[in-house]
C-alpha cells in the first residue's frame, strides 16, 4: 500500500515521464484495477487485456491529471474502459447478426472461454454475475476502489441517496444468494 | 485491502434512515463486503505484470518524445510566426514609403507650390511660347501688313497650331 507522500513523488515522476515512476504506478494499483476487472469480467485473459489498456491509457493521460482523488481518476478511466469493451462486444454481437456469417459467434467464443475458466471461477463471482450489471459494477468499484460514496455518486452521476441504496440492496442480495 | 469506514457510512445511512433502519443498513453492508474480502480475486500473473511493465516503459518514451517533438515544432512555429509577423511590419513599412515616391513623381511639388504653371512648366513654356509667336503671326498677316501668298501662310499656320495642340495633350 502507497502512501498519500509515495503517490503523490510517483504521479509527479510519471508526469515527467520518468519509467521508474510508471512501475511503481503499476504495482500500486494493478492488483486493485486487475481485481476490479475480474470481478467485471470472469475472465482472467481478458482482465489483462483490459489492465494493460488501463495503464497505456494512464500513460498517455496522467498529463490531464490535475490534482484530487487519483483512486477517482484511475477507476474513473476503468470504468470508462471496462463500458468501452462492452460497447465493442455489443457492436461485434450486432455485427453478426446483420451478415449472419457465423465462423464463430460472441456466444460460442464467451462458452468456450467459459468452459477454460469455468473450474476456475469462484463461488461469489457466480453469484455476482447473477445481480444485475449496474449492481454488480457498483459493489466492485466500492470495494477496489476503495472510494468514498461521495467520490462514486459524482463518478456516476447520480444523488448520493441512490448509490447508497442499490449498493445496500446489492449486498444483502448478494449475502442471500452466497448462503 | 482496508476495511471500509463505517462511521461514515452509519451517518449516511442516517440522513436517509432512521437510527435502527441505519444500523441494519450499515451491517447489511459490512456483511456483504466481508464475503468480498473472504473470496478475493486473483492477482495478475508476474508475467502479465512484466509485459505491461515494459509496454507502458515503450509507451511513455514514445509519449515524452512526441511531447518533446510537439514542443519543438511550436516553439519553432512560434519563431517563425514572429519573425513572418516582424518582416510584414518592415514591408508594410517599406511599401508606404516606397508609395510616398511614387506619389510624389506622379504629382510633383512645384505644381503645388508654382504660381505660374505655364513659367515653370518648362515643356508648357515652349508651347506657350510658339503658340504666342502663331498668334502674332496671324495678327500681322490679318492687318495686311505681310507680303507673299497670304492663303497659304494662314492654312500653314492653321496646321501648325493644330499640330501644336495635338502634341500638346499626347505630352
Amino acid at each position: 500500500m502507497v502512501t498519500s507522500n509515495d503517490l503523490g513523488q510517483i504521479i509527479a515522476g510519471c508526469k515527467r515521464g520518468d519509467a521508474e515512476c510508471f512501475s511503481r504506478l503499476v504495482d500500486a494499483f494493478a492488483g486493485r484495477c486487475y481485481g476490479y476487472f475480474y470481478r467485471l469480467t470472469g475472465d482472467r485473459n481478458l482482465s489483462d487485456d483490459l489492465l494493460a489498456e488501463l495503464f497505456v491509457r494512464l500513460v498517455e493521460k496522467i498529463g490531464s491529471y490535475k490534482g484530487g482523488s487519483f483512486e477517482s481518476w484511475v477507476f474513473r478511466i476503468a470504468s470508462n474502459i471496462f463500458h468501452d469493451y462492452l460497447r465493442a462486444k455489443l457492436r461485434q454481437k450486432k455485427m453478426f447478426e446483420a451478415k449472419d456469417a457465423e465462423p464463430e459467434t460472441l456466444e460460442e467464443t464467451e462458452e468456450r472461454r467459459s468452459d477454460r475458466t469455468r473450474d476456475k471461477i469462484d463461488k461469489l463471482q457466480k453469484q455476482l454475475d447473477r445481480l444485475d450489471p449496474d449492481t454488480k459494477e457498483l459493489i466492485t468499484l466500492r470495494f477496489y476502489s476503495e472510494l468514498s460514496f461521495k467520490d462514486i455518486a459524482s463518478m456516476r452521476s447520480e444523488p448520493i441517496g441512490t448509490t447508497l441504496s442499490k449498493l445496500h440492496r446489492g449486498l444483502k442480495k448478494l449475502r442471500e444468494l452466497m448462503e | 485491502m482496508k476495511p471500509n469506514r463505517d462511521e461514515e457510512l452509519r451517518q449516511l445511512f442516517e440522513q436517509f434512515l432512521t437510527s435502527d433502519q441505519a444500523e441494519a443498513a450499515v451491517n447489511d453492508v459490512l456483511a456483504g463486503e466481508q464475503l468480498l474480502h473472504e473470496h478475493p480475486a486473483p492477482e495478475p500473473a508476474p508475467e502479465v505484470l512484466a509485459d505491461i511493465k515494459a509496454t507502458v516503459a515503450v509507451v511513455a518514451y514514445r509519449h515524452s518524445k512526441v511531447h518533446k517533438i510537439a514542443y519543438r515544432v511550436a516553439v519553432a512555429a512560434a519563431v517563425v510566426m514572429i519573425l513572418s509577423a516582424v518582416a510584414t511590419k518592415l514591408w508594410e513599412n517599406k511599401t508606404d514609403r516606397s508609395r510616398i515616391i511614387q506619389t510624389a513623381s506622379i504629382l510633383p511639388t512645384w505644381i503645388w507650390e508654382s504660381d505660374d504653371i505655364a513659367a515653370n512648366d518648362p515643356d508648357l513654356a515652349s508651347f506657350s511660347l510658339e503658340i504666342e509667336q502663331i498668334e502674332q503671326q496671324l495678327k500681322t498677316l490679318q492687318s495686311g501688313s505681310h507680303s507673299g501668298n497670304s492663303e497659304m501662310t494662314i492654312e500653314d499656320l492653321q496646321m501648325e497650331l493644330v499640330e501644336i495642340d495635338s502634341d500638346f495633350w499626347k505630352g
